[in-house]
């Protein structure tokens, strides 16, 4: 699998606060990983990071194949268009004015494409509008559309969602989804919104006390916030027979316990089993949220 | 680099803050001429065009301290500069580019001034008492100095985050290198020996001068003397007067202070954490 992040052990201190501590994880090319942790578990560190705002105090990332101690490194973060925390507009010029200052950075030789960004981002008739008078949403909008000048491979935004009204977080999320759909754009994108997040990311890293505690795909954590029955009989093999032969999707968690995960026939379920030689201990349904998954995931209120 | 400096100047164009600036160095020039036109008129004395010609130059440092610190304080404040960080631009070049782009803004600046000076000064005032030649050099000289003050108020720009508190301890660095100046030029002007008077039966006398303990010797006087050349407050105090001692040495040192805090700005900025 491509990568389009890589990172290493990475570590950074505010004097005695450690906010990143020996962080590892993986962004594949195409993917919307959604970095999850609640406020203060390093989300918007590592972004400054990868954004070249702050050096790691220890580790190394890798964007676009290069180590972050690359001289070529300028090369990849030109590949990469980012919204960290607030939005980096000036906000005495019109959206227009905004974008044309990001295409001179950038060197491009024109300012072709400036209205189909606009466009894209819903600000085309903000006309002599400055951005001082925008609402939040739209300085949000025109921080992505900053961000999506010179065509960028990859998009990180921090906490995009944050501040938006209902309506302001669908736009987003549809924006987001066009992104990745249409121009193939990776897009790294911050949340402690779960359940937004759940509307589109492929990937997920949850991230606690400047650690990644577990990283998996969109189907892996579906898989495990499937509604279940959790079972706990005298003998698992015997039940993956029973299982098997009655078609029933499950999933063996240990030699006395497994989720199975379709509504069952429980006498008919109870019999087979007992034909098999095999005890039905206990029985219990499990509806496990992403949000449970999640607090389960970093320990709740033993981490707060 | 030239990418920085395009959109550097581009932003230029549309900021208030310069052409306030601007407006305000093209009025001093105006103001001047017209506050020199009538003493002469109303006193009846000599107004030379190169009189009050450098006067400007301690003007164009407290306007350097504010214009440094909006303009550069803004990309901290909106956060633009991230923008340039982000897409791989070298921090030693977004400083670099910044440092340029204020000092251009300082010589136009400088030159607004000596449009509006030299158009309506040759109009109105009388020759210049000091032969073109030396006129033209102090211009240079004071260029230098400028130069000097640009780059003491993008460093402090650059290295404060917070615009407002960039602005304020702007203004109170370039008035602490004013008092500082001042104190220095004081104790060199000094004279040597103090005169006293005493009131007796047959009226005011004059008695024998004594020595002044606030004279500074020989060592000390050369000392004061060089840091008044290096503070560009000095400087711009000596070429307010045309008093200007050692307008070589004035130049090293502008080149000197420019260059050293240039180093220390880009050192202090490259590792700085930016949020």
């Amino acid at each position: 699998m491509d990568y389009v992040l890589k990172t290493n052990a990475l570590s950074k201190s505010y004097k005695e606060f450690k906010a990143l501590n020996g962080l590892s994880m993986n962004v594949p090319k195409g993917a919307i990983y959604g970095f999850v942790g609640k406020n203060g578990a390093g989300k918007t560190t590592l972004i400054r990071l990868i954004c070249g705002l702050q050096e790691p105090a220890s580790g190394e990332y890798t964007l676009y194949g290069r180590k972050n101690t690359d001289r070529e490194i300028a090369k990849s973060r030109r590949r990469m268009g980012a919204v960290v925390e607030s939005p980096s507009v000036y906000l005495d010029m019109t959206a227009e004015d905004n974008l044309k200052q990001q295409y001179l950075i950038l060197g491009l030789p024109s300012f072709d494409g400036l209205a189909d960004i606009l466009k894209l981002v819903g600000l085309e008739h903000t006309g002599k509008k400055k951005a001082k008078n925008f609402s939040l949403g739209m300085r949000q909008r025109l921080g992505i559309a900053i961000a999506l000048v010179g065509d960028p491979d990859f998009l990180v935004l921090d906490e995009p969602a944050n501040g938006l009204d209902p309506q302001g977080m669908v736009e987003m999320r549809e924006l987001i989804l066009k992104l990745n759909r249409e121009r193939q754009i990776t897009v790294l994108i911050s949340s402690h919104m779960l359940d937004e997040l759940s509307k589109f990311a492929t990937h997920y890293g949850f991230i606690e006390n400047g650690t990644i505690v577990k990283e998996l795909s969109a189907e892996e954590l579906n898989t495990a916030c499937r509604k279940c029955v959790r079972m706990e009989v005298s003998d698992t093999k015997a039940l993956a027979r029973v299982l098997d032969w009655m078609e029933i999707d499950y999933k063996i968690l240990t030699n006395t316990t497994a989720d199975v995960y379709e509504n069952v026939n429980v006498s008919r379920l109870a019999a087979a089993l007992a034909k098999e030689g095999c005890e039905v201990i206990s029985m219990k349904d499990r509806d496990e949220s992403l949000e449970s998954y999640y607090i389960n995931l970093v320990g709740g209120g033993r981490n707060e | 680099m030239s990418r920085l400096l395009r959109a550097g100047f581009s932003r230029l164009w549309k900021d208030k803050g310069f052409w306030a600036g601007f407006c305000f160095m093209f009025g001093l020039g105006i103001f001047i001429v017209c506050s020199k036109y009538h003493s002469k008129i109303q006193y009846n004395e000599l107004a030379r065009l190169d009189d009050a010609m450098f006067n400007y130059v301690i003007y164009a440092g407290l306007v350097s301290a504010i214009f440094c610190s909006m303009f550069l304080g803004t990309e901290y404040s909106d956060g633009t500069i991230r923008n340039k960080l982000i897409v791989g631009h070298l921090r030693s070049s977004i400083y670099l580019s910044n440092w340029l782009t204020s000092l251009a803004v300082s010589m136009l600046m400088v030159a607004a001034f000596f449009i509006s000076y030299g158009t309506l000064g040759s109009l109105l005032l009388d020759e210049p008492g000091a032969p073109l030649r030396k006129i033209c050099f102090y211009i240079f000289v004071s260029i230098f100095t400028a130069a000097s003050y640009v780059s003491i108020f993008s460093m402090l720009a650059m290295l404060i985050t917070k615009k407002s508190v960039s602005a304020v301890v702007g203004i109170l660095v370039f008035l602490g290198l004013l008092i500082l100046a001042m104190t220095i030029e004081a104790r060199l002007e000094a004279p040597e020996f103090i005169s006293a008077y005493s009131m007796t039966i047959n009226g005011v006398e004059q008695i024998n001068p004594e020595p002044n303990p606030h004279y500074l010797q020989p060592h000390a006087r050369n000392v004061y003397q060089a840091i008044l050349d290096l503070l560009p407050t000095g400087q711009s105090l000596q070429l307010s007067r045309m008093s200007v001692r050692h307008p070589f040495g004035m130049l090293f040192y502008s080149a000197a202070v420019s260059v050293i805090t240039s180093v220390l700005g880009i050192s202090a900025f490259r590792r700085k954490n930016l949020k």
